[in-house]
Order: C-alpha cells, then structure tokens, then sequence
C-alpha cells in the first residue's frame, strides 16, 4: 500500500460512509475518517492530521472531503497546500471512495485523483431518464 | 470459463459489483432466472447496475443451462448468478454441474431461520442446500473474495 486515504466531513457521515464501502469491498487498510461536530477543537484535529501524515510510512495522500467550502476543505487546504505528495478531493460520494480504493495501487495520486472526480460525476444521474434511454 | 457461481437473492448488487468483479477480473455475468428473462423492466434495472466495460447475459434457467454448457463463452471470465438454492438445482437437472457454490445475501422474513449474517433459509431452501451437499458440490457462504468461506454444511448439521 502506497497511498494512504483520509476522509474528513461535517458530522460522521464520512466515517458511515467508510463503512459502507467496506460492506461491499471488505476491510481496508492504510485509511482513516474524521468527523467534525459543532463546537469541535480544530486545533486538535489538525494536530491528528499532521500527525498521521508525518509519522506514516505511506508517502502520497488522499484527501477527501465533503463540500468545498466547509471547515475540513479549510483545514486541510490550510495545512496541505504547500504539500505535493497530498491531494485533496471535495464532494466525497460512495462511488469516489470505491474507485479510490480500487486503483489506489496501480495509479500515482494524481491520476487517482482525476479519476474519482470522473467517477464521481458519473455516478450522479436521473435514473429514469438512464432507463429510458437503456430501455430503447 | 465459469470463475464463480453464486446465489443470490439480489442478483446484481453493490457488492457484486464492486466486491467480486474487479477482484476476479471478472468480464461477463451470466445472470439465469426465470422471472427477469421474462421482465424486460427488471432487465433494464440489471443492466443499469453494470458497468459499461462489463457483459451482460439474462438467460432462463433452461437457456441458461444449455449456453454454460456450450463453448460460447469460453474466453470469458464469467460470473453465474442466480437467486435461489432451488434454481441451482434446476440447473443441474438441465445439465449443467457447477464445481462449486457461493453463497452471498439470501433475504430474512417471518418463518426463516438465520444460519449467518447474511443468509437466512426457510424448509425449502434448506431441503435443497442438502440435496446440493448430498451431490457432493462444495457450497460456500462468502460475501466478498476476501472473507473466509463458510461451509454450508456445518451451518446445517442440525437441520
């Protein structure tokens, strides 16, 4: 494992959203969520952060958060900006975080990064109008 | 070549698709159930769930009895989904013997029992798990290429 992954969201549904991941995939390693609640200690989650990423032996990250302009985005964005080896991703989906997890391996953290913002669009459709298209 | 044979109760599902295809470089799956080849609506709602890269086959149990046992597909790598212990055995009545049996999501309701975390049979079913261990197939409850299988057969000792 060369890439390690961090998810980062308002309240939890990052962490639920891992779980569900692994529902489908099964366990993964090298991968860690973090929920911000109101009246959370920021400082202390960006201590974490720095944390997992200075004392690790992987040596690309991705991050994921969920809306571009929220605390995570801002958090990481602060702490990461001058850092090539991390990219972080917002607008984390289900389909995201399984692409991510899938090529994680085979691709180099900025290929990985294009292709979950690929998939994540494709995975955003009006299933009727999908399935009347398919129908035909 | 058949990689896996599994039953299902939701056929093509996200852990289908994102635990076993990738894993098993699977590229074709075979789908053999009486309702949905009859269904062009459930139909469509399967090939919705598979990835474009992916081949889609629906075959009645007969049809599909007839086309594993040709060589159509044997430059495929195929996933064979059905949805109950019952059509397995149709299957092999057909013709066709599957090496082996894994077992995914079979649905809870009133008058089932849980055997597993994911698999719960009524008498039918398990009449028919029986009579596909008596066959001597190996059939092997695990959600994802990565689990330990389980086999059935220890499961239904006391049934």
């Amino acid at each position: 494992m060369s890439i390690g992954v961090i998810i980062i969201t308002h309240g939890d549904f990052g962490e639920k959203m891992l779980s569900a991941a692994q529902e489908m995939i099964g366990k993964q390693d090298a991968v860690w969520a973090f929920s911000i609640f109101r009246g959370e200690n920021l400082e202390l989650i960006k201590e974490n952060l720095k944390n997992i990423i200075e004392n690790n032996k992987l040596k690309e990250w991705i991050i994921l958060v969920d809306i571009p302009g929220g605390t995570p985005a801002r958090i990481c964005l602060s702490l990461f900006l001058k850092n090539d080896d991390v990219e972080i991703i917002s607008g984390v989906n289900l389909s995201s975080l399984l692409k991510l997890f899938s090529c994680r391996d085979k691709l180099s953290v900025k290929e990985i990064a294009e292709q979950i913002i690929f998939d994540s669009h494709k995975s955003i459709q009006n299933l009727k109008s999908k399935f009347s298209e398919m129908k035909k | 070549m058949i990689v896996v044979l599994r039953i299902d109760d939701r056929l093509i599902h996200g852990q289908v698709v994102e635990g076993w295809l990738n894993c098993l470089r699977i590229n074709h799956i075979v789908v053999c159930n009486n309702d949905v080849a009859n269904d062009e609506v459930q139909k469509t709602f399967l090939r919705m769930a598979v990835p474009e890269n992916i081949k889609l086959s629906v075959f009645s149990i007969d049809e599909g009895a007839e086309k594993l046992n040709s060589p159509t597909f044997k430059n495929d790598r195929i996933m064979v989904l059905l949805s109950s212990p019952a059509d397995v055995l149709k299957l092999i009545e057909k013709g066709f013997i599957p090496p082996k049996v894994n077992v995914g999501c079979i649905q809870y309701y009133p008058g089932k029992k849980q055997i597993h975390q994911a698999v719960s049979v009524g008498p039918q079913e398990i009449k028919c798990f029986q009579e596909l261990c008596e066959k001597g197939i190996n059939v092997e409850i695990k959600l994802l290429p990565t689990d330990k299988g389980i086999d059935i057969k220890n499961l239904l000792k006391n049934e």
